[in-house]
């Protein structure tokens, strides 16, 4: 676990010219589940559209090597390339996923299509189901708008399930999913990360969800990384002032 | 949905009615007397027992609401009364004059509806390149002229200098290409800009980001966003229709096409209110079913406003 995947290097991100990054270093390890924590706005969704190649995103300095390759410079196409099956990404919006006006399998048709790969129902009843997404049939009839945010959710999960990425980003995926269904996903990205070796990064501003799951956690604050290390470390002996309070924060039963 | 449908088809036929009968209304409040404008082209000496019996004749002294009554049954008929210009009936005239324009009107749309969207779409894609500028411009431009300009500026070079095409058309395909350019031109120009910013609109949404990460091929994405312009694009032209035929009216007249503008603009003078009634009637029920299937349309196509 100790070969990097992703390596961003003094990065810097502007959102619609504002700037929302600053001077940010991270290293991902292959295989591994990282948790990047804090607060709306502290530009975590941003940083991880930046590496899934959101066009809106501009990085005004420094890196994001993949694989031992710089994919900031790379063109449209041969950055498209890695999309899907190499960098998967779920955002957090779960109406954002699909054409609202299509038919769910119509889409899982188009994504599978797009990577060479065949529809089968089977393999989608499998995901749907561990998703618990029952009635597979009907939901790959209906069109997003007349499913609820959750379904959707985990409609889209499944479709960046189906493609087996090596890194997979999630923007706060289970922020529209009830708590059994939250960590039901938990459950199953823990699974694709042990039993296909996927490496996970997810964005949250829930330190408690983070600390169930997380190999290792960076702590966001306003734009830059202030703790970064591995989870127990990080939720034990916290340094900066901003992990402390989160982890003061966290409601307890 | 069948309930929908009549229910949609009960509103075309109220519609109808009432515009019917505004349109009644207007002519017979506007100034003139048609009985003196037709004796008085007749060359006929005008004297009040003359005058009286030629409006007996016409009908025209008769209560509004009986006259309104009796022409709206004879048009459910077909029949659109009588011309008062030279006592031949209404509704051959009006649909022979009435193909020709719809030819040319239907053609200028295809035509003009080709182009934008190739133009509006290919530009939205590759939008800010060199492309995206030149139709931008273009469109700019076709825009702010008005077709009258556009149609002496194209006689003046493709009819007079360097004499490709007739001055008057005389129905034919060749005589169709000049009069089809003067209405497509300044369609085009809104066309391409509503088209491109719907487009645009669309690559703007969430789903097209989320196609993107999960690294759906460009075709796929650009068939997705067309798919969910077409709505907004068919609501565009549908409004267009009446101006196309507002404007079809004034081309007729500059490239002497044997369409119903002509006739319309002799009736105008004329006071031909037989004529001009059922002109102004036809045209309303074409835009009120054009408009009304744009809805059925739009429905089909984004079912979430039936849902709404």
């Amino acid at each position: 676990m100790s070969e990097t995947i992703l390596k961003i290097q003094d990065i810097s991100l502007t959102y619609e010219e504002c700037p929302v990054v600053t001077n940010l270093s991270l290293d991902v390890k292959r295989g591994e589940l990282l948790c990047i924590v804090g607060e709306s706005g502290s530009g975590k969704s941003t940083l991880l559209r930046a590496v899934c190649g959101d066009e809106s995103v501009q990085v005004t300095e420094g890196s994001i090597i993949y694989e031992a390759c710089d994919i900031v410079g790379m063109k449209g196409a041969e950055r498209q390339k890695l999309k899907g099956t190499r960098i998967g990404y779920i955002q957090q919006n779960p109406y954002g996923a699909f054409n609202p006006l299509r038919t769910i399998e119509a889409q899982f048709r188009e994504t599978l299509k797009s990577h060479g790969k065949t529809f089968r129902r089977t393999d989608l009843r499998e995901i749907f189901g561990i998703l618990e997404l029952n009635n597979s049939d009907e939901i790959l009839r209906s069109r997003p708008y007349e499913l609820s945010g959750g379904m959707n959710q985990r409609i889209a999960i499944a479709a960046s399930f189906i493609l087996r990425p090596e890194l997979l980003l999630c923007d706060e995926i289970t922020s529209a999913l009830d708590v059994t269904t939250a960590a039901a996903v938990m459950e199953e990205l823990l699974k694709l990360k042990s039993e296909n070796g996927t490496t996970i990064v997810i964005v949250t501003h829930n330190i408690g969800q983070a600390s169930n799951i997380a190999d290792r956690i960076a702590i966001m604050y306003q734009g830059k990384i202030v703790e970064f290390g591995e989870s127990e470390k990080v939720l034990m002996q916290p340094e900066h002032e901003y992990t402390k309070k989160l982890l003061r924060d966290v409601p307890r039963l | 949905m069948i309930r929908n449908i009549l229910k949609k088809i009960a509103e075309i036929v109220l519609i109808l009615v009432i515009l019917s009968f505004f349109v009644f209304l207007l002519l017979y409040i506007a100034p003139g007397d048609p009985a003196e404008k037709r004796l008085t082209s007749q060359g006929v000496a005008i004297t009040k027992q003359v005058l009286d019996a030629e409006r007996e004749r016409l009908g025209l002294l008769k209560p509004f609401l009986v006259r309104y009554g009796e022409w709206l049954l004879s048009v459910i008929r077909g029949d659109f009364g009588i011309s008062f210009k030279d006592d031949m009936p209404v509704a051959p005239k009006l649909y022979k004059g009435l193909l020709n324009t719809f030819f040319l009107a239907f053609t200028s749309l295809s035509v003009s509806l080709t182009v934008s969207f190739i133009l509006g779409v290919s530009s939205a894609l590759r939008k800010d390149s060199m492309l995206d500028h030149a139709v931008r411009i273009y469109s700019f431009i076709a825009n702010s002229l008005p077709n009258f300009l556009i149609s002496v500026l194209l006689m003046y070079f493709f009819c007079i200098k360097l004499n490709i095409f007739p001055v008057i058309a005389s129905g034919d395909i060749q005589g169709l290409v000049m009069p089809v350019l003067c209405l497509s031109i300044p369609m085009t120009g809104r066309f391409i800009r509503q088209i491109r910013t719907e487009v645009l609109n669309q690559m703007n949404e969430d789903y097209v980001m989320g196609m993107k990460c999960r690294g759906v091929k460009k075709h796929y994405i650009a068939l997705n966003i067309i798919r969910n312009s077409l709505g907004h694009i068919f609501t565009i032209v549908a409004i267009q229709i009446g101006t196309l035929m507002g404007g079809s009216v004034v081309i007729e007249a500059i490239f002497r096409w044997p369409g119903i503008g002509k006739l319309v603009m002799d009736s105008i003078s004329a006071r031909d209110y037989p004529v001009i009634m059922g002109f102004v009637l036809i045209m309303g029920t074409i835009y009120i079913v054009v408009n009304t299937l744009s809805d059925m349309l739009d429905k089909i196509l984004d079912p979430r406003i039936e849902k709404e």
